[in-house]
């Protein structure tokens, strides 16, 4: 097995650095706050160091060893430094001893105490009795002795760090008008997915950031039903986005920072019923909303109150037939429907169709030819300081001169008759 | 399967009388009838109503791949009809598409019919969708209509297009209708219109128009006639409301409805009577 070597860079752009290291090796380790340390076959130590002094600003910290400890304390102590195969211990051993604060957190009285001994350097530490050392200071006694001698103390865990799915553009001029804008959108979105299909992730959601020419800014937020991780098709729906809503005044800038999520996998079955396709579905969804508004399209929820219309609309989900989601209701909880054994006696249940918001009327007695009621219904004055939310109400069905027959009510709070809809 | 062949003449004798030719091609006939009759229950090509003599009517229920009309006055059990169709699709766990026009949708008594909202993709255009009247709703459905039949993968798009009243009924361009019909025609999609007169015209496969016959009120007979009181429970007892304090009121009750649904247009014709309660 071919020797290793590590090669320890410190740099204030910790996020740059950390996409530079993973660009090189997969073995990259976190060294906080500021450093990362990759393990590199040490046959491409010199094309590492080239790439990474290309890829990366002038003000790095580099330094490489055989050792974790001789790399980190080549970088910190003496940056640009090779130390050649098996000389570590020979390099730290001019290295002060307050060296060791880069390898583990130590208290600044046990520099005291070398410095009482007058020992000052990493290789007078190496060369101490290490039994005379443990009998003083412990089992952190024996670590020291050893990180002065250059070797590896502990293992440490690879780190992958928490990428940003980001992407900025500052433009030459000012764009007024859609489609350029689309069209930059659609190179930004290209790049962000790519990143995002290279770790298997996809869109879960999209904030934009327009700087505009007046000094402000314009943010979308873009959620797709399903997490996403083809540029086209969120392009498309940024589109129907835009044309929705699109920014006041000229653009002078883009942000655009995705929200990354494992992507949807689903296993189709040749007996299971069809179901919209997801893309397609958001993209549907999207251009719904865009005609009749984001509150108007969705599936309904009713409310856990005996409230008159009490529902919200939530975003339409494609639950999967088998298995259950987080959120999903159990499969007892969902209206079971024998498909075979309809409703008794052969019909079906009578439905309302509501008037909404309900209709202020009159009622004359010569035009009720039938009526049923009352049902008296009424909640939620017991909640002080929501007044308008509390309901008193007698309902009435009435069946009127034109044959229609309909659902009533008297607000005992407006003192007024109203229409709340038709039985059908 | 059995009545289907008990009426066939297997008697030997009757066949040597010379009358074995028209035998054959009775019972080949019967056969035939038969398998005809058990693909069109058992295939998937059918939508069941929930109504078990509509559905035998039909055939096995409302065929897919079609635009199909519903018509009728108010009251007179469409939007029931319509709800029970949806519930069964839910039931067999494909989704739906409800496109309102006038925002009429009562989601609790969806959800008390059967109805999986989780599955119901409802699509408001009433007055709360934006300025306009009738028609601007009614172009707004329309519009949706164009949007979810070229989405596919829903099993029903309802299009409701019942005005409340003092408004009649709604006027559609025939080639809209056309354009809705090519769109789901060859697909697993149904698309059920729904409208207080005819629209659809010559585009629908099936048309069937309700009319009411009669309804029945229950008239005060004990104290526990009336199942719809309701109040919310307070969070915290005590100084409750007189007015919102729980009390039995008699009454009378509305039980129902008894239509008969004509089919107007269709691979058969004739009507049955359909019954909608509480």
């Amino acid at each position: 097995m071919a020797p290793s070597r590590f090669i320890a860079v410190f740099s204030l752009h910790a996020q740059r650095l950390f996409e530079a290291a993973e660009m090189l090796t997969p073995r990259v380790e976190v060294c906080p706050p500021d450093g990362v340390l990759l393990e590199i076959p040490a046959r491409r130590e010199q094309e590492t160091l080239d790439r990474l002094t290309h890829l990366l600003d002038r003000d790095v910290r580099i330094g490489g060893a055989s050792t974790r400890t001789a790399a980190i304390l080549a970088a910190r102590m003496a940056p640009g430094t090779l130390v050649p195969y098996h000389r570590e211990s020979r390099f730290l051993a001019a290295l002060p001893v307050t060296a060791l604060k880069f390898c583990m957190e130590v208290e600044d009285a046990l520099f005291e105490t070398f410095a009482g001994w007058g020992i000052r350097t990493l290789g007078e530490v190496a060369a101490l009795p290490r039994a005379s050392l443990v009998a003083r200071f412990g089992e952190k006694g024996a670590i020291l002795q050893r990180l002065a001698s250059g070797e590896d103390v502990g293992i440490r865990a690879g780190y992958q760090p928490e990428p940003e799915f980001k992407e900025e553009q500052e433009l030459e001029w000012t764009l007024n008008v859609l489609e350029p804008l689309i069209f930059l959108l659609g190179g930004m979105l290209t790049r962000l997915c790519g990143r995002l299909k290279e770790r298997g992730l996809a869109a879960e959601s999209l904030c934009l950031e327009f700087r505009l020419d007046d000094g402000s800014s314009f943010r979308r937020e873009l959620r797709p039903a399903l997490p996403i991780q083809e540029a086209k098709i969120l392009l498309s729906l940024l589109r129907l986005d835009l044309q929705t809503e699109s920014p006041r005044s000229g653009v002078t800038g883009i942000c655009i920072q995705a929200r990354p999520a494992h992507p949807r996998i689903v296993q189709h079955s040749l007996l299971q019923p069809t179901a919209p396709h997801p893309e397609k579905l958001a993209q549907t969804l999207t251009r719904l909303k865009g005609i009749l508004g984001g509150e108007n399209v969705g599936s309904p929820r009713v409310l856990d109150t005996h409230r008159p219309d009490a529902l919200h609309m939530e975003e339409m989900e494609l639950a999967s037939p088998k298995g259950r989601g987080k959120g999903q209701r159990k499969e007892s909880d969902r209206p079971q429907l024998d498909r075979h054994h309809p409703h008794p006696e052969g019909g079906s249940r009578l439905a309302l169709r509501r008037i909404r918001p309900p209709r202020p009327t009159r009622l004359c007695r010569e035009t009720i030819v039938s009526c049923a009621g009352p049902w008296r219904t009424s909640g939620d004055w017991w909640t002080e300081g929501l007044e308008t939310q509390a309901w008193a109400r007698d309902e009435w069905d009435v069946e009127l001169t034109d044959g229609v027959i309909y659902r009533v009510y008297w607000d005992h709070r407006k003192r007024q008759w109203y229409v709340e809809g038709m039985y059908d | 399967m059995s009545s289907a062949f008990s009426s066939l003449p297997l008697d030997p004798l009757h066949e040597r009388n010379g009358a074995a030719e028209d035998a054959a091609a009775e019972r080949r006939q019967a056969l035939k009838s038969f398998r005809f009759h058990v693909s069109r229950y058992e295939s998937a090509e059918f939508l069941p109503t929930g109504i078990e003599d509509l559905d035998r009517l039909l055939k096995g229920g409302i065929p897919r791949g079609k635009l199909i009309e519903i018509t009728g006055d108010l009251s007179s059990g469409k939007t029931s009809l319509l709800l029970s169709v949806l519930a069964q699709a839910t039931a067999g766990e494909e989704f739906i598409a409800y496109i309102d026009a006038f925002d009429a949708l009562d989601p609790e008594g969806a959800a008390d019919l059967g109805i999986d909202l989780k599955r119901l993709l409802w699509v408001r255009c009433g007055p709360s969708a934006g300025a306009g009247g009738a028609d601007a709703a009614v172009n707004k459905a329309l519009q949706a209509a164009d949007i979810l039949t070229q989405a596919g993968g829903f099993g029903l798009i309802a299009l409701d297009l019942q005005a409340p009243p003092p408004q009649r009924g709604v006027r559609v361009p025939l080639h809209i209708w056309f354009r809705l019909q090519r769109a789901v025609k060859g697909s697993l999609t149904t698309m059920l219109v729904v409208a207080r007169s005819r629209t659809v015209g010559s585009a629908a496969s099936l048309v069937l128009a309700l009319e009411r016959q009669d309804r029945w009120w229950a008239h005060r007979s004990s104290r526990s006639a009336n199942v719809r009181f309701r109040v919310d429970a307070p969070a915290v007892t005590g100084g409750m409301d007189p007015i919102a304090a729980p009390e039995k009121v008699a009454g009378n009750r509305f039980q129902g409805l008894q239509s008969r649904a004509h089919l107007l247009r269709g691979e058969v014709h004739g009507s049955i009577p359909v019954y909608c309660r509480f």
